[in-house]
C-alpha cells in the first residue's frame, strides 16, 4: 500500500527572501491558478486565448503547428501579466518571455508559480512606458490581455506597447467593446447578477471600441486586422471566437517591415 | 524497449507522465500519450515481454476475453495496433437473447456500413499485440518489474517512490486496476454495492460455428453469455448467486461441462470445455472524482463494473482516450496537463459514463439478485424474455460507442479532416 506523505510545502531557501513572504506569495500565485477560485472567469476564458495567440503565432512566423515548441526563439512581452496565466504557458510553447505588471504582488505570486513549474519568465514589476524608458529592445510579439480598459489613456497606452513591437512583429490586444450590450453582460451580467467578477471590476466607460484601438495603432504605424469577438455560450460554459466583437474582442496589428 | 530503473535515488527519472499499470487501458494511453510527442514512462509490476511481441512468457494468461464495441475499437485502430490486434479477433455482427434478435438504433448505422458491433479478443493476444506495440514506440521508457510505495504531489511535478528509485512526472496516470494504491493514497473515495453473485468466465469449442452473433439466455439461476471467439470457440460467461458459482467452481472441468450441458446444452449445442476459468466477483465502485493533485485514474482504478465480455475495459479505453485529449490540448496551449485546470476537465469528461454504466448494472444486478419472487414479478413487469438487461442493453448502447463528444481517438476514421490532431 501507498503510504500518503505530506504535501511537499517547503518554501525554496533563500538568504534575501523572507520565507514567510514567499508563503504569501505562493497563497496568492494558488488563487491565481485555481480554476474554481476567483479567477474562475480567467481560467474559462484562457483556452480561447491561448488558441488564438498560439494559432495566430504559428500562421505569422510560418512555424511548424504540430511542434511542442513553436514559439522557439520568439522574444515575447505580455503586458499586465497578472498571475502569469498567459506569460508561463507561452513559455511553455518556447518563446523567450517577459511579463510586466505595475501590481508587485503579481509579480512575486507569478514568479512563485513559474518556479515552482519549472518554466523560465523574465518577470518584472513594471509598465510599458518604463520598458521604453529603460530602452527595452522591441519583441517579436507583444500581448496586452484585458488590460487596456484599465489604463488611464487607453490611447497613449497602445501606443506604448505598439513601439515594442519589431518590424515583422505582431501585437494581440484582448478587450471590452464600449456598446449597451458589453454593459449589460459585461457591468450587470458578470459583476452584479452571475457575481462572476467583483462588482466594480469595470468601469464601463473606460472601455476602449475597436475604432478607436485601431486608430491609436495605426497612428504607431502598425496596420491592424479587423477584431475578432469572443463570445460565451452559456450552455456550452465556454468561451469561443465569434463574429459579435459587442462585448469581448481581440485586435491583432502587424509592424510590416519597411 | 525494457530498461534498467534508476540505481540511485539521487538520479530520478524524469519525465511529463508517469503510466503507472501496465495492462491494457495503461498500455493503450501510454501508447496514445507517446504518439501525441509526450515524454511518458511505463511502471508496471511485471515484465512484458515487448522484443519477443509474441504469446509468450509475458502475457498473462488471465481468463478473460473482451467484447470491444466498435467505437472503442477505433482508439485501436488510429494507435496503429489495429490491424495486428484484427488477427486474434472475432467480429460480433449480432445480438441475440433467449434466441431472439435484439435490435437498436445503434446497429443500424453500423449495419449500413457493414461492420461490425465490436470485436471480442482475449486477455493474452491482446496484451502481446500492445506490449509489441508498446516496445516499438519512441517515448515510452518502461520501469519493470516495480511497485510504487508512495506518491507525493509538489507544485511543479510529482514524486513517485518506487523500489526501483524515483520518478518524477508532471502527471501520474493511475492505471493500477481496482484496488489502485494511488487512488488509496490520494484519499478519493472508492464507494459501491458487493452483490450475492459471481461470474464464472469460461472457454470451449464449440461443435456448431456462431457466425458472430452473441448470444445470451436467461435462466432461473440467472443470465448464461455465449460470446463467440475466432475458431469456432466461445467465451462463456455464466452469471449466477454466490454459493451456487462457488460450487460450480470447484468442480473438475468434466463435472462442470455436465453441469453446463444439462443446464444449457439445447442453447450452446455440442462443445468441449477447456480447463482455464475465471471466477470474477459481481460488485460495483465508484470513485468519487476522477483526479487528485498531478493524479488522474484512469480505467479499473475509477470504476469496476460487471466483469461480463470486458464492459469495464471499455469505459478504461474510453477513459484513455479523453485524458488523452486533455493532455495533447494542454500541451498545445502551452498549460500544464497535471494541473487542476487541465485535469477537471478530464473528470468532467469522464465521470458521467462511469456513473450511467454503474446505474445500469445496478438495475440488471438487483433483479437478477433479489430473492425469487421479485425476480419472477420484475421478469413479468418488465416483459419477460423481451427485457434484455446487462449486457444486451450495454451491447446496444455502447456499439455506435462515438456520439456526442467523443474523444478525438474515438471519432469515425472515415470522417477525418487532414488534420486529426488539431483539434
Amino acid at each position: 500500500m501507498v503510504k500518503v506523505l505530506a504535501h511537499d510545502a517547503a518554501p525554496p531557501r533563500s538568504a534575501s527572501v523572507d520565507p514567510a513572504e514567499i508563503e504569501k506569495f505562493r497563497a496568492m500565485a494558488a488563487d491565481w491558478w485555481n480554476p474554481a477560485g476567483k479567477f474562475r472567469p480567467l481560467h474559462k476564458f484562457n483556452p480561447v486565448r491561448l488558441d488564438f495567440i498560439r494559432n495566430l503565432a504559428v500562421r505569422h512566423f510560418a512555424r511548424d503547428d504540430a511542434a511542442r515548441r513553436p514559439l522557439d526563439g520568439l522574444r515575447l512581452l505580455d503586458v499586465g501579466c497578472g498571475g502569469g496565466l498567459v506569460a508561463e504557458p507561452m513559455a511553455r510553447l518556447g518563446a523567450s518571455v517577459v511579463g510586466v505588471d505595475a501590481g508587485e504582488a503579481n509579480i512575486k505570486a507569478a514568479s512563485v508559480h513559474a518556479t515552482e513549474a519549472g518554466v523560465d519568465v523574465d518577470y518584472r514589476v513594471g509598465t510599458v512606458e518604463g520598458l521604453i524608458g529603460a530602452g527595452e529592445a522591441p519583441f517579436d510579439i507583444v500581448l496586452t490581455l484585458e488590460v487596456v480598459e484599465h489604463v488611464v489613456d487607453p490611447a497613449r497606452f497602445l501606443s506604448d506597447c505598439a513601439a515594442l513591437v519589431k518590424p515583422g512583429g505582431i501585437l494581440v490586444v484582448a478587450t471590452l467593446n464600449r456598446t449597451p450590450k458589453a454593459f449589460a453582460l459585461a457591468i450587470v451580467g458578470a459583476e452584479h447578477v452571475l457575481r462572476w467578477l467583483p462588482v466594480g471590476t469595470h468601469d464601463w466607460s473606460k472601455f476602449v471600441t475597436p475604432a478607436e484601438a485601431r486608430a491609436a495603432l495605426v497612428g504607431a504605424g502598425l496596420r491592424v486586422d479587423p477584431p475578432i469577438g469572443v463570445s460565451f455560450s452559456p450552455l456550452q460554459d465556454r468561451w469561443s471566437l465569434s463574429r459579435d466583437t459587442g462585448v469581448n474582442y481581440m485586435l491583432t496589428a502587424v509592424r510590416e517591415v519597411s | 524497449m525494457v530498461s534498467r530503473a534508476p540505481q540511485a535515488v539521487s538520479d530520478p527519472l524524469t519525465c511529463e507522465i508517469a503510466v503507472v499499470g501496465g495492462g491494457p487501458v495503461g498500455l493503450t494511453l501510454a501508447l496514445a500519450l507517446a504518439r501525441d510527442g509526450a515524454d511518458v514512462v511505463l511502471i508496471d509490476a511485471e515484465i512484458g515481454d515487448a522484443e519477443a511481441g509474441g504469446a509468450g512468457q509475458g502475457a498473462r494468461s488471465d481468463a478473460r476475453a473482451y467484447f470491444i464495441a466498435h467505437g472503442c475499437w477505433r482508439i485501436w485502430t488510429r494507435l496503429g495496433v489495429g490491424e495486428p490486434l484484427l488477427a486474434h479477433a472475432q467480429a460480433v455482427r449480432s445480438l441475440t437473447a433467449d434466441g431472439e434478435a435484439v435490435e437498436g438504433a445503434a446497429f443500424d448505422d453500423l449495419a449500413l456500413g457493414g461492420e461490425p458491433l465490436g470485436w471480442m479478443i482475449e486477455h493474452a493476444p491482446l496484451m502481446s499485440v500492445l506490449r509489441a506495440a508498446v516496445g516499438a514506440q519512441t517515448g515510452i521508457r518502461s520501469v519493470a518489474p516495480a511497485v510504487v510505495d508512495a506518491m507525493q504531489a509538489a507544485p511543479g511535478a510529482a514524486r513517485l517512490t518506487t523500489d526501483r528509485g524515483e520518478v518524477r512526472a508532471g502527471l501520474v496516470a493511475a492505471c493500477d486496476g481496482g484496488r489502485s494504491s494511488l487512488r488509496e493514497s490520494a484519499g478519493i473515495a472508492f464507494e459501491g454495492r458487493d452483490y450475492p453473485a459471481l461470474a464464472l468466465s469460461l472457454f470451449a469449442k464449440l461443435d456448431r460455428p456462431m457466425e458472430g452473433v452473441a448470444r445470451q439466455l436467461f435462466l432461473p439461476t440467472g443470465p448464461i453469455a455465449v460470446l463467440p471467439l475466432p475458431g469456432d470457440r466461445a467465451n462463456i460467461v455464466w452469471t449466477m448467486r454466490t454459493p451456487a458459482a462457488h460450487a460450480l467452481s470447484a468442480m473438475s472441468t468434466g463435472d462442470l461441462a455436465a453441469e453446463l450441458r444439462s443446464r444449457a446444452g439445447d442453447f450452446i449445442g455440442g462443445f468441449k470445455l477447456e480447463p482455464r476459468r475465471g471466477v470474477f466477483p459481481l460488485k460495483l465502485r465508484l470513485a468519487g472524482r476522477y483526479h487528485a493533485p498531478r493524479l488522474a485514474l484512469v480505467g479499473d482504478s475509477a470504476h469496476l463494473v460487471h466483469p461480463l465480455a470486458g464492459q469495464g475495459l471499455n469505459l478504461g479505453l474510453k477513459d484513455a482516450a479523453a485524458l488523452a485529449d486533455v493532455v495533447r490540448a494542454a500541451t498545445r496551449r502551452g498549460l500544464d496537463p497535471g494541473s487542476e485546470t487541465a485535469l477537471e476537465g478530464y473528470t468532467r469528461a469522464r465521470r458521467a459514463d462511469g456513473v450511467a454504466v454503474a446505474a445500469a448494472m445496478d438495475a440488471f444486478a438487483r433483479v437478477f439478485t433479489a430473492p425469487s419472487l421479485v425476480r419472477a414479478l420484475g421478469g413479468l413487469a418488465l416483459g419477460a424474455t423481451r427485457w434484455t438487461p446487462g449486457l444486451m442493453d450495454w451491447f446496444v448502447r455502447e456499439a455506435g460507442g462515438a456520439a456526442g463528444d467523443a474523444p478525438a481517438l474515438m471519432r469515425p476514421i472515415e470522417a477525418d479532416a487532414p488534420d486529426v490532431a488539431a483539434s
